[in-house]
């Protein structure tokens, strides 16, 4: 349903873009104004007062708030704000689950010419500490008792932050230090100075542009710190724009909001995007009832990480496992007429008699699993993050979710996407209009955008911007590559393609996300840099192998116990051997061990976005590592574990390493990514 | 220390045919205080709690809440007096939902007729939305919105447990016992049930008391011990009064080691 736009007129959209202001009007069907997130926000408030603009589930109810009442929460928590000491320039860090509140203190800061960002909500103290100094943040907002508690353990070493503002109170009854302040107060603040000062908020919504920062986007950090982008309203007009290019949506659709806001995504779709074209933003009761939640409410569209797709797919498999032979049996049959149906339409050769035989599926099971999943009115989900292995892609689509993958950077947004009628299998899509790539000699893709939709540097870190940002090309640090007909390949960050000993080049993330595809498998980290072949440390998925044990009568307690089982051994040897056969024969993965524990963000083995770090991963692992390769069959280790209150506490296990006979012929894509580097 | 007395036992006896279980038991329960009632198996911790909701009569003494004698009511009239009780063993529908439930023990509030809760409309209506009301924020407190529509049945043991108390909460109680609230949870499960039970007696301001086994638990969240050993008060104090306490350590593990 892509509305036609003439190549003329959309050049002339972005030309308007690129520097303009006043209103992008008659494009797909918006009217968008070039301003600042706070002036839109009070102009649909005064155009749409009465019409819904959020809504959060509470009690088991959903409940609405209108524009105005968004926009009187906003106003009076920032002149709340600014009565409390809060200046233009200044920073927030906000704290905390998705919720309405998550809005209004991000709206209310930059209503007062501030700059807001978001911190994932299972940080450790430390990290906070780091975000907060780093960021030269003066307030802080902090859900509940235990957002607040991790700022009281720092408050001393955070001596700039004024004010920690918390909007659950639930538990802080008793809570006495007024370095701690309730939302409610702040908005009660903010109505008695609006009383002395009438014309105040005016004036400060006017000063704020377009081209101000309105927010820090945190790199995610796998090499290093994160470095915190500094990001413009006119960025995210300008993202939000090309998006909307091939994926537009009416105004007063819904949209469901349960990605951690602290990523950029969101800022993006939930603030922007929603805001421009006066969509429903829709917040789930806590981050538990997310599924049920986003069922009743069915967004038309969403971007989020490879992973959470993986979840769903193992989460899928295992319900289905445990479903009756009736059951089982429509499953298989409608997925594969979906199959089929699917690949027949992609060669534009579907007759009637596979029209009905998918008519039929949909209504035995295809509908129901989409709608199981909340995706029934779904146009478009965009998959973000790490690459996701084909077998998801295919399977997702066969079910009837509209999953279209894209390669973006948190410096300039969306690079390449997806979209009907560029979907090539493992590719993520064509180049964007106003991006231009370039592949350098050593692999590297550089990326160059208008001054629009790039960021504005890192904040307080000239070194890093010009390291990264050099003759206007931004050097992602990512190796990939353009096809003849313009697609572009995403491979892998540069710094994790490995070689193996004899010089075949691997890459170690799309194996782990291939290998990610088994239900048993939650995680894994691949080994074998300048060695003889490729290892794998796997951290089985507690819930499905547990089920899987229950169900052949294997006893066991612990995570440790499980996953040292001979059974276990022998289901993850036989769930990498499938795997095997979709990557080049060199690359095969020969030895592996089920891993004692679990990958844990805490102790510093990946990032809040669940991506692998994977230098002190090799250090702390080095013992297992050294093992496989010295061909070990038991390890005994010894690991430290960092709890979530602090303690540490130490984990004594033997590890056993299985080898894996290799059989079976080459994959595809795997082929396609050893060919090309 | 003289604070309002919300549960006075005095000097209760129990027996079952030669067996003593009590033998002269009285302590109080003040306002707003979280009572650790603690002793070794068989002590006649949980014979306690059952003569004061009324399943047990007392042979011997006196059981008074706010004032007023409850030695010999029965069991639905303490309650609606306002004792709350968690039972050590899940006592929940196990068919229901966790909201239906919840909707139970609401049931002694509810007041319409037959008639009216059939047709569905004026008082009935209202009376239906104004105890929801109440449910779902003893579901929003406990945190167990994620489970409101499952049925019991399904739900693991830590969880019935949380629903149990909701069960309690329900009821709108003016005293809360809990009857080994964790027993049987693991460590994380323990720590939200430690959490809640700190929450309730700060938010709702009315007294719990604790029977509980482990040792860190108690010490950690109880304003005051009493401790139990063959029907008797062995001590009363602070926890660490009690944690320094010779004679209890000696009847409770016949050990110095206690804690």
């Amino acid at each position: 349903m892509v509305s036609q736009v003439s190549a003329e007129q959309e050049a002339q959209m972005f030309d308007q873009l690129k520097s303009g202001t006043g209103v992008l009007e008659g494009h797909w069907g918006i009217k968008w104004r070039l301003e600042s997130s706070p002036r839109v926000l009070k102009e649909n408030a005064m155009e749409w007062p009465d019409r819904a603009a959020l809504r959060k589930k509470r009690y088991g109810i959903w409940n609405t708030y209108t524009w105005k009442e968004y926009f009187e929460q906003v106003k009076y928590f920032c002149l709340g704000l600014v009565s409390l000491g809060f200046k233009r320039n200044d920073k927030i860090a906000i704290i905390g689950d998705n919720d309405p509140e998550w809005w209004f203190c991000q709206l209310g800061a930059q209503s007062a010419g501030g700059v807001s960002f978001g911190i994932f909500i299972d940080c450790i103290p430390s990290e906070i500490k780091y975000f907060v100094e780093s960021s030269d943040a003066t307030f802080a907002a902090a859900k509940d008792q235990e957002q607040c508690d991790k700022f009281l353990e720092i408050k001393e070493e955070i001596p700039n932050i004024k004010k920690v503002i918390y909007w659950e109170p639930k538990g802080m009854w008793r809570y006495e230090d007024p370095w701690l302040i309730d939302f409610k107060e702040v908005v009660r603040l903010g109505r008695e100075y609006e009383k002395a000062h009438p014309e105040l908020f005016d004036a400060m919504v006017n000063q704020v542009r377009v081209d101000d920062p309105c927010c820090l986007a945190y790199t995610s950090g796998t090499t290093g710190l994160p470095k915190a982008a500094v990001i413009t309203y006119r960025s995210l007009l300008a993202w939000n724009l090309t998006l909307w290019k091939y994926y537009p949506a009416e105004v007063g659709e819904d949209y469901f909001s349960f990605l951690c806001p602290a990523w950029a995504v969101d800022q993006i779709l939930g603030f922007v995007g929603c805001l421009q074209q006066k969509m429903v933003v829709n917040f789930p009761e806590n981050p538990e009832t997310v599924v049920t939640d986003a069922r009743e409410i069915s967004s038309v569209m969403e971007l989020a990480g490879a992973r959470m797709w993986e979840e769903r797919y193992r989460d899928l498999l295992t319900r289905i496992d445990d479903a009756d032979f009736l059951k089982k049996f429509t499953y298989r049959v409608s997925m594969a007429i979906g199959r089929r149906y699917r690949g027949l339409k992609d060669k534009g050769r579907v007759g009637l008699w596979w029209k009905s035989l998918q008519a039929l599926a949909e209504l035995c099971a295809l509908h129901q699993l989409r709608d199981r999943l909340g995706y029934v009115r779904s146009r478009v989900c965009l998959v973000a993050g790490a690459m996701m292995s084909p077998e998801l892609f295919s399977f997702f689509q066969t079910i009837g979710i509209p999953l279209y993958t894209y390669y973006g950077i948190t410096e300039a947004g969306f690079v390449a996407m997806q979209f009907p009628g560029a979907t090539k299998q493992g590719s993520t899509g064509k180049i964007l209009p106003g991006r231009t790539v370039k592949i350098s000699e050593e692999g590297e893709v550089w990326v160059k955008a208008d001054d629009a939709m790039m960021f504005s540097g890192y904040y307080k870190n000239d070194e890093a911007t010009e390291k990264a940002l050099q003759d206007g090309w931004y050097h992602t640090g990512d190796a990939g590559y353009i096809d003849p007909e313009g697609y572009f390949f995403f491979m892998d960050r540069i710094s994790e393609m490995m070689s193996l000993a004899d010089g075949t080049k691997f890459s170690a993330t799309y194996i782990e996300s291939e290998l990610r595809c088994s239900r048993y498998i939650a995680d894994v980290m691949i080994v074998g840099h300048e060695r003889e072949y490729v290892g794998a440390l796997v951290q089985i998925d507690l819930k499905n192998v547990g089920q899987w044990a229950e169900n052949h009568r294997i006893a066991y307690n612990t995570f440790v116990d499980l996953s040292q089982k001979e059974g276990v051994y022998d289901l993850i040897r036989q769930e990498i051997e499938k795997t095997n056969t979709r990557i080049p024969e060199r690359s095969r993965v020969r030895f592996f061990v089920n891993l004692h524990k679990e990958f844990d963000a805490d102790e510093a083995e990946m990032t809040r976005t669940r991506k692998l770090k994977r230098a002190p991963l090799e250090a702390k692992y080095q013992e297992i590592i050294e093992g496989i390769y010295g061909g070990k069959e038991v390890i005994p280790v010894h690991t430290e574990v960092k709890y979530r209150d602090g303690r540490t506490g130490f984990v004594d296990a033997k590890v056993r390493v299985m080898r894996i006979e290799s059989r079976g012929q080459g994959g595809s894509r795997g082929d396609v990514i050893a060919s090309e580097s | 220390m003289k604070q309002d007395e919300v549960l006075k036992i005095e000097d209760i006896h129990l027996s079952f045919g030669g067996v003593h279980a009590l033998n002269g038991v009285s302590f109080c329960v003040w306002q707003g205080e979280i009572l650790a009632v603690i002793g070794p198996n068989g002590a006649g911790k949980t014979c306690i709690v059952n003569c004061v909701n009324g399943f047990y009569r007392p042979g011997k003494g006196r059981i008074y809440f706010q004032g007023t004698e409850i030695t010999r009511k029965q069991p639905h009239k303490i309650c609606a007096m306002g004792i709350g009780r968690v039972f050590q063993n899940v006592e929940l529908y196990t068919g229901l939902t966790v909201l239906e439930n919840l909707m139970a023990a609401r049931h002694s509030r509810m007041k319409q007729g037959i008639l009216s809760n059939a047709l569905w409309f004026g008082g009935a209506l209202r009376e239906e939305v104004e105890n929801r009301k109440v449910v779902e924020y003893i579901i929003d407190f406990l945190e167990i919105q994620k489970i409101r529509k499952e049925t019991v049945g399904m739900l693991s043991y830590g969880l019935r447990k949380r629903v149990e108390l909701g069960r309690a909460l329900a009821l709108e109680p003016k005293i809360l016992l809990l009857d080994e609230p964790m027993a049987g949870m693991n460590l994380e499960e323990k720590e939200d049930m430690a959490r809640f039970i700190l929450d309730i007696a700060e938010r709702e301001g009315f007294p719990v008391v604790l029977i509980e086994h482990d040792m860190g638990v108690v010490m950690d969240i109880a304003d005051r011990i009493v401790v139990i050993d063959a029907g008797k008060v062995l001590a009363e104090g602070m926890p660490e009064e009690i944690a320094a306490n010779k004679m209890v350590s000696e009847a409770y593990m016949g050990s110095e080691e206690l804690w």
